[in-house]
């Protein structure tokens, strides 16, 4: 409890907070735009076509938001080569835990204000209805765990590497990945295609009579296992990422 | 006017927000001297030093180095006359030491030559394969050094050269910077905290205190404000008191010691047999000098000390 | 003036030695290039074009996203190895004049930029040839490249100022990634020409190859980016007392 508070401390001045509010200030911008004033069709199926269109988004944008968040808080010791000193004072592991938990925290907060926003957005608009809230609330701590899985794999690589530019690159390779799976429709076990796997909405377009109706998707068995993914690449990160932290030699 | 000095500041001054941290200083470093530039912790060292360089801007005041004033037009033409090493030395850690001589050749645009020169100044041939990172810390410290040394520049400017060496490596830097002069005809601006270490370098020493230069001569006129006295312990101190003001001497007593201004051997050996004659036991007499550091503390003040 | 700037190119990539920074140049548009031929191939019946419906898929995601974070994560790089282990003393005091200096890190940023659009069109190349494309190569390629440059020059200078500016990596990298998606958003409004971070992807005619635009405008708006940025990071450089923090 220590540790994270001084891990509080440490990032006190370096606006990462602000930072992030920049980054999700886009993917609301996007958000407005990309919907912005849905007839009264559009309007009936709107609450399940926001959870439709909010994953691509994600794909897109929450990799590198996360190897930013991660990279900067890892900075901190690489800038000051302060490592060495961290671990005569504490034990490596809860050093990494205490990163991991306030990259969680921000997580959190990052990912309530995303939801927020977009139920907002949706009675701004007029949708039908009321959102369907156990849909809404699987799609937000799916999109949380997600965030998380690959939260922690940055950090990993962030605090492996002084050289700052291999996480980045990590990051903005693992959305270029996760958002070509996404285009030519190969659902998969990476961590990064973790936001189309968990997406609670489906899609019908329906050539001949260009209708498109929206569904809420039911997983089969290897969908299900694609979820499921999500928290072994959750386990499976953190475990590697104390593990090698351990036992780096600052 | 042409000045006699390599380096010349005139009311030099650097604020941050209220704080002064440099306060008017007239600093005058003769060519070919190692000017000792000592003072506390947070006095204004560095500040001044990065103000000579151009790495920070004075608030007040101008700088004249190798007679000319310093401006944004001729900064480049005499920093290339310039070699520093400011703070904690600079290096690229992915890199090896040569590699990183080769960078600061190359910007300096000197012979490839000093590059192995300098390396053999500073005892660093043989890791000059090694990656920096690798380097302790007072490896890196040599590096910064012959970095500085590049291009053999008129004008060396040292900050805390000492920093983090182990006591056979500060020894090392002391010996390397007193030959430089000699050597190679430069002059060399070396700040430290340490009296004791600025009296082994130096021939100039400026003393800087709370942002203000408190005193600035040569290193053996500091030396001659230090008193040479006579102090004797007797066994009745009283009345050798007595005796010795009836004879005309200046005595004071300092502890169970009579301090006595410096006299002849003939004198003292005079004042012993009277002593003697008046059944008073002599027990030592010394020759005592008070000490720079004595000197130090009094010129700027007890509180901050070294 | 030249030989100034010569050194400090020189210097420049002699700190670049050691550190493959540009294996993400290479290997980002491979992947592009490889999902992207993927899918023009999947989808034959659909995508008609031949090359230019190749060129779309090729560059879609690449130009709008990638290309300008990956620009941006390299002059974050160029920066941080000045920002680290006290280097601002000895740049700020090397024997040159700060826009030379501040030339020689651009013309790294401008070097990888221009290799790895080069690499881009290569692989567009071989991509079409082994999806089978049969007709000749568009003339027009030539130009798309040049103006492309153009532009990522642009991106160049706009984030090496911000990277400057501000001693996080990760940042500016975020700016970077913002700045390409509202780009897109941009260029779909028709403020494309206005707006730094679109230049790269229409000049392009990045996922339109069909796009019409008018050349002299994205030429003069370009070079005034350049010169403007260039000109603000210089002033930083002279203004800032960067060594002093």
């Amino acid at each position: 409890m220590i540790t994270l508070r001084t891990e509080f401390k440490k990032i006190k001045r370096k606006k990462i907070g602000l930072t992030m509010c920049a980054l999700i200030g886009i993917q609301f911008a996007w958000l407005l735009w990309s919907g912005a004033r849905p007839d009264e069709k559009e309007k009936l199926q709107g609450w399940i076509e926001m959870l439709y269109s909010l994953p691509p988004i994600s794909v897109i944008m929450m990799p590198t938001v996360m190897s930013v968040l991660a990279s900067r808080l890892a900075d901190a010791e690489h800038k000051g080569s302060t490592y060495k000193l961290l671990n005569t004072l504490r034990r490596p592991g809860a050093l990494y835990h205490a990163k991991a938990v306030c990259g969680a925290l921000f997580i959190l907060g990052i990912s309530i204000a995303q939801f927020l926003f977009i139920i907002a957005l949706g009675y701004a608009r007029g949708y039908a209805g009321h959102p369907e809230w156990k849909r809404y609330a699987a799609a937000f701590l799916l999109h949380l765990a997600c965030c998380l899985s690959l939260y922690l794999l940055q950090l990993l690589l962030s605090m492996l590497f002084f050289n700052q530019m291999i996480p980045l690159v990590a990051g903005l390779g693992g959305s270029m990945l996760g958002l070509i799976l996404m285009y030519i429709k190969m659902y998969s076990f990476l961590p990064w295609g973790g936001f189309l796997s968990a997406a609670q909405a489906a899609m019908d377009w329906n050539p001949e009579t260009r209708v498109i109706h929206f569904f809420y998707r039911q997983y089969s068995r290897v969908e299900l296992c694609a979820v499921s993914m999500i928290f072994i690449w959750i386990v499976v990160f953190y475990t590697a990422g104390r593990i090698l932290f351990s036992r780096k030699e600052c | 006017m042409p000045t006699p000095y390599l380096v010349e500041t005139h009311n030099l001054t650097k604020q941050y927000g209220k704080n002064r941290c440099v306060n008017a200083v007239n600093m005058h470093v003769p060519p070919g001297a190692v000017y000792g530039f000592l003072g506390p912790n947070g006095a204004g060292k560095s500040t001044t030093l990065k103000m000579i360089l151009g790495l920070a801007r004075p608030t007040e005041g101008s700088i004249t180095l190798f007679g000319t004033p310093v401006s944004e037009k001729n900064r480049m033409k005499l920093l290339a006359q310039t070699g520093s090493l400011i703070e904690s030395p600079s290096y690229y850690g992915h890199l090896t030491g040569e590699e990183n001589l080769r960078i600061i050749q190359t910007l300096k645009g000197c012979s490839e030559k000093d590059i192995s020169e300098v390396l053999k100044i500073v005892r660093l041939s043989e890791a000059r394969g090694k990656l920096v990172n690798h380097y302790s810390l007072g490896m890196k410290q040599r590096l910064g050094l012959a970095a500085a040394l590049l291009g053999f520049p008129k004008l060396l400017i040292l900050d805390e050269p000492t920093n983090g060496l182990d006591p056979a490596g500060i020894q090392e830097m002391r010996e390397l910077v007193c030959s430089l002069p000699a050597a190679y005809g430069m002059t060399v601006l070396v700040s430290s905290h340490l009296l004791d270490e600025i009296d082994r370098m130096a021939d100039y020493v400026g003393i800087i205190r709370k942002g203000g230069l408190i005193w600035q001569d040569s290193l053996e006129s500091l030396h001659a404000r230090s008193k040479e006295q006579i102090a004797l312990r007797v066994s009745h101190t009283a009345i050798a008191l007595d005796l010795l003001r009836q004879n005309g001497i200046e005595a004071a007593q300092e502890e169970e010691y009579l301090l006595l201004p410096m006299m002849d051997d003939a004198y003292v050996a005079n004042l012993c047999r009277q002593l003697v004659a008046q059944n008073i036991s002599l027990y030592r007499i010394e020759k005592r000098e008070k000490s720079l550091e004595d000197i130090f503390l009094s010129l700027t003040g007890k509180e901050s000390s070294l | 003036m030249l030989t100034f700037y010569i050194r400090a190119v020189r210097a420049e990539s002699l700190k670049l030695k050691r550190s493959p920074v540009w294996l993400a140049f290479f290997s980002l548009p491979i992947i592009s290039a490889f999902f992207g031929t993927m899918n023009y191939t999947l989808n034959i019946g659909v995508l008609k074009s031949e090359w230019y419906s190749l060129w779309s898929q090729h560059t879609f995601f690449l130009c709008y996203l990638f290309m300008p974070a990956l620009i941006g994560t390299y002059c974050s790089y160029l920066w941080r190895l000045e920002h680290t282990r006290h280097n601002w003393n000895s740049f700020l005091t090397a024997p040159l004049p700060l826009s030379t200096l501040y030339l020689g890190k651009l013309t790294q940023a401008v070097r990888v930029s221009v290799l790895a659009n080069l690499w881009i069109f290569l692989l567009f190349y071989v991509c079409g040839r082994l999806a089978g494309i049969r007709s000749p190569f568009p003339r027009e390629a030539l130009e798309w490249y040049l103006c492309g440059t153009l532009g990522a020059v642009v991106i160049c200078c706009v984030q090496l100022l911000f990277s400057l500016m501000i001693r996080s990596f990760a940042i500016p990298v975020g700016i970077a990634l913002a700045g390409g998606i509202f780009g897109l958003y941009m260029t779909n409004r028709d403020y494309g020409m206005n707006y730094p971070y679109s230049l790269y992807c229409m000049g392009m005619r990045a996922n339109n190859p069909n796009m019409e635009i008018h050349i002299p405008a994205l030429l003069v708006n370009s070079a005034g980016y350049i010169l403007v940025f260039a000109a603000l990071s210089i002033f930083y450089l002279r203004v800032h007392e960067r060594a002093a923090d």
